[in-house]
């Protein structure tokens, strides 16, 4: 095996045995397996995939499409049914923070413990005890039974001990969701130290914002089998796609998909849907016709459907460069095909990660267009004042209803802009809300 | 995949510093807690000798059958029991000695095929107590042998047979929950049925080959023979090894064979 491989799956399956009643599985042995009296399940099916090291790779999928199993699979503890999995480093599985821990037991006998099932010799644990200690914040509490704990100490505990136990691999299983936002950000912020080190990340998570802050590349698992393996945005967006779509719609996604995903075709997943890019217009100095993103995704139409959305400048002319500070209408316009109550509809800018940096809703958050008839047009103008800092910006809107789980529509990446430079700023980051002037005083 | 002695070892042997750390875990536990805490583990074992000595020694006023020692029947029914409760502490234990910790078998890369050994190194803790505390009863009325320094060696076959029993046990207790109810009422059975209350010399000819085939007999049957200062049958201790060696691989091999399926089961 090539030896920056880290993790590599090849044609992994499983399926479970299931046995109505526990007698039946006496009997299948003691008939020697001759007759079955089980139903199987298949949890995953002839899924391959590599991770190199260093690489962070995020899982996604339904529940039930068999993340866990997977991981499960990769970290040993259950068995394939076939296909094979092979392991390159030292694994620390986080598949449910503080799982080893036991209760009665003081925070520093849970930590001496830990290491112990990871191998980890006392003296050892000596040394990285007062690190533990200060990254789970715990204090004076580690004397203390963790049954004392809260949910948020015990899950910091636990992922101290594991994140600090030098791991050359490591598997994190929708751990990090139960932490505040401070201890979040900290964790992240390790695991991406770690990332530059060499660690390998496998991470499943139902946070896509969090898949595509830290990952690579992304997984797309459902029911069992690998519909994607790619770019985090591509696939996540894939992912909405799938789980917004209507149910009868959802096995025809899945397999196309799954088509791409074998020709390993770079396809444009949104395919019936390009009218929202602008194209009839003059380029200009403020028109940069290059600028199309290729991540569109338009969700299937439910109701009512989004037909342009257009930046306007003061002058009323279509543009996609803008100047900092300058104020400009973004306009969505379409109809409505099916008659839809309590509307509300949507605007968003992301970053080129993903990150939603602002976004705007008519009417404001409470209250709803009460009722909007079938055949009529729409055309909503949102104005934004230019404070982002120069780069590439997305855009996407949608309409919702509160009465559908489903929304009417959506775009995602429906067009892309560009903020100029004027000056050499002085701020960084997305956005300028800088006040005045900075003074230094020296003394 | 082939189970030798040598290779079963190596395994536990590996895992040592986690075993240790399992087992410290598991009598600790008991009594944290408690107001006397771990003083526990020398005044249960003192309590029951006190009730054996008052009972045997003043109500039934019991008397071991070719008695020559000299040794009262009390001290002599403790020793046997030693042996057989480092056994039974065990068995009973196996059948929730892995399904009690689903998180180590379905959430943690572990060596679940230690977890069997944990009731056996806590039932040996309590034993090696009670074993002191049969040490000083000995030494105060005055029947101190040197043979009862073969002691520890003598239950060597017990332990086997032990450990063998829970790694089968175990397994079995992941798939089938009246595992709990079957083994209390198996060892109970197999403390009337060894000779922990009698001698083997006090079984009937006809069945005395019958009890000769359990290795419980002979194990138990040696300890009392050094606690009195008597000769070993060394032959039969021989035997009865042999088999729990044997007992012991079969035992692994099962629950290694099964394992596979306990993060399906639990």
């Amino acid at each position: 095996m090539c030896s920056d491989i880290a993790i590599s799956v090849k044609n992994l399956s499983k399926t479970y045995r299931i046995f109505e009643h526990p007698t039946d599985r006496i009997k299948q042995m003691l008939t020697l397996g001759k007759v079955r009296f089980h139903r199987e399940f298949t949890a995953l099916q002839d899924v391959s995939f590599e991770i190199k090291k260093g690489e962070a790779v995020g899982i996604i999928g339904r529940n039930g499409s068999g993340k866990s199993t997977l991981l499960q699979l990769i970290c040993g503890i259950l068995k394939p049914t076939s296909g094979e999995v092979r392991i390159n480093g030292r694994i620390s599985a986080l598949l449910e923070l503080g799982s080893g821990f036991n209760p009665e037991f003081t925070g520093r006998e849970n930590i001496y413990f830990q290491g112990a099932v990871m191998g980890i010799p006392r003296e050892e644990m000596e040394g990285r005890f007062d690190d533990v200690v200060s990254f789970a914040d715990i204090g004076e509490f580690i004397d203390q039974p963790v049954r004392t704990y809260s949910s948020g100490m015990y899950v910091r505990l636990a992922f101290a001990v594991n994140i600090l136990s030098d791991p050359e691999i490591i598997i994190v299983d929708e751990a990090l969701a139960v932490g505040d936002e401070k201890f979040q950000r900290k964790c992240f912020a390790r695991l991406e130290q770690l990332k530059s080190r060499g660690l390998s990340i496998l991470f499943v998570s139902h946070s896509t914002e969090h898949i595509a802050e830290l990952c690579e590349k992304v997984l797309l698992l459902d029911h069992g089998e690998r519909l994607k393996y790619g770019a985090p945005l591509e696939t996540i967006r894939a992912y909405q796609k799938l789980i917004y779509a209507p149910f009868e719609k959802q096995d025809h996604l899945a397999q196309e998909f799954r088509a791409a995903d074998r020709t390993d075709d770079i396809i444009n997943i949104d395919i019936e849907n390009e009218s929202a890019n602008v194209s009839n217009e003059r380029p200009s100095l403020n028109f940069d016709p290059g600028l199309v993103p290729e991540t569109t995704t338009a969700y299937p139409v439910q109701g009512a459907e989004i037909e342009t959305i257009r930046i306007l400048n003061a002058q009323g002319d279509v543009v996609n460069v803008l100047q900092p500070g300058c104020n400009y209408q973004f306009v969505v316009s379409g109809r409505f095909l099916t008659n839809v109550e309590g509307v509300y509809f949507g605007i968003h800018i992301r970053s080129i990660s993903g990150v939603v940096i602002t976004g705007q809703r008519y009417p404001e958050e409470g209250k709803y267009v009460e009722h909007i008839e079938a055949g009529k047009a729409f055309k909503i103008n949102f104005g934004f004042r230019m404070d982002l800092l120069p780069g590439v910006y997305f855009v996407g809107g949608g309409i919702w209803s509160s009465h559908e789980p489903n929304c009417p529509h959506r775009i995602l990446d429906a067009l892309m802009f560009r903020v100029t430079q004027e000056k050499s700023p002085k701020s960084f980051g997305y956005v300028d809300i800088s006040a005045n002037e900075s003074i230094i005083e020296l003394f | 995949m082939t189970i030798s002695p040598l290779r079963i070892s190596a395994n536990i042997w590996r895992n040592r510093y986690l075993l240790g750390q399992l087992i410290k875990r598991d009598v600790l536990l008991r009594y944290r807690g408690a107001i006397f805490g771990v003083l526990w583990i020398f005044l249960s074992p003192l309590i029951m000798l006190a009730i054996f000595a008052f009972i045997f020694g003043q109500i039934f006023q019991a008397r071991w059958p070719q008695q020559e020692s000299g040794i009262p029947f009390w001290v002599l029914l403790f020793s046997g029991l030693i042996a057989f409760n480092i056994f039974a502490e065990t068995i009973s234990r196996a059948p929730t000695s892995v399904r009690g910790y689903p998180s180590f078998v379905k959430k943690i890369i572990f060596p679940v095929d230690i977890l069997p050994i944990v009731p056996l190194g806590a039932a040996l803790v309590h034993g090696g107590f009670s074993f002191l505390i049969l040490l000083a009863t000995l030494a105060w009325t005055g029947h101190l042998h040197a043979s009862l320094l073969l002691f520890p060696l003598l239950i060597v076959p017990l332990l086997l047979l032990a450990l063998g029993l829970s790694w089968f046990i175990a397994a079995w207790g992941i798939f089938l929950r009246d595992m709990t109810q079957i083994v209390p009422v198996f060892v109970q059975m197999l403390m009337f049925l060894s000779p922990v209350f009698y001698p083997i010399s006090a079984v009937p000819e006809s069945l005395r080959t019958l009890y000769q085939l359990n290795p419980l007999s002979t194990v138990i049957e040696a300890t009392r023979a050094a606690v009195g200062g008597h000769s070993v049958d060394w032959s039969g201790w021989g035997m009865a090894f042999g088999f729990c060696l044997i007992a012991a691989i079969l035992g692994y091999a099962f629950f290694q064979h099964s394992r596979d399926e306990f993060a399906d089961v639990l």
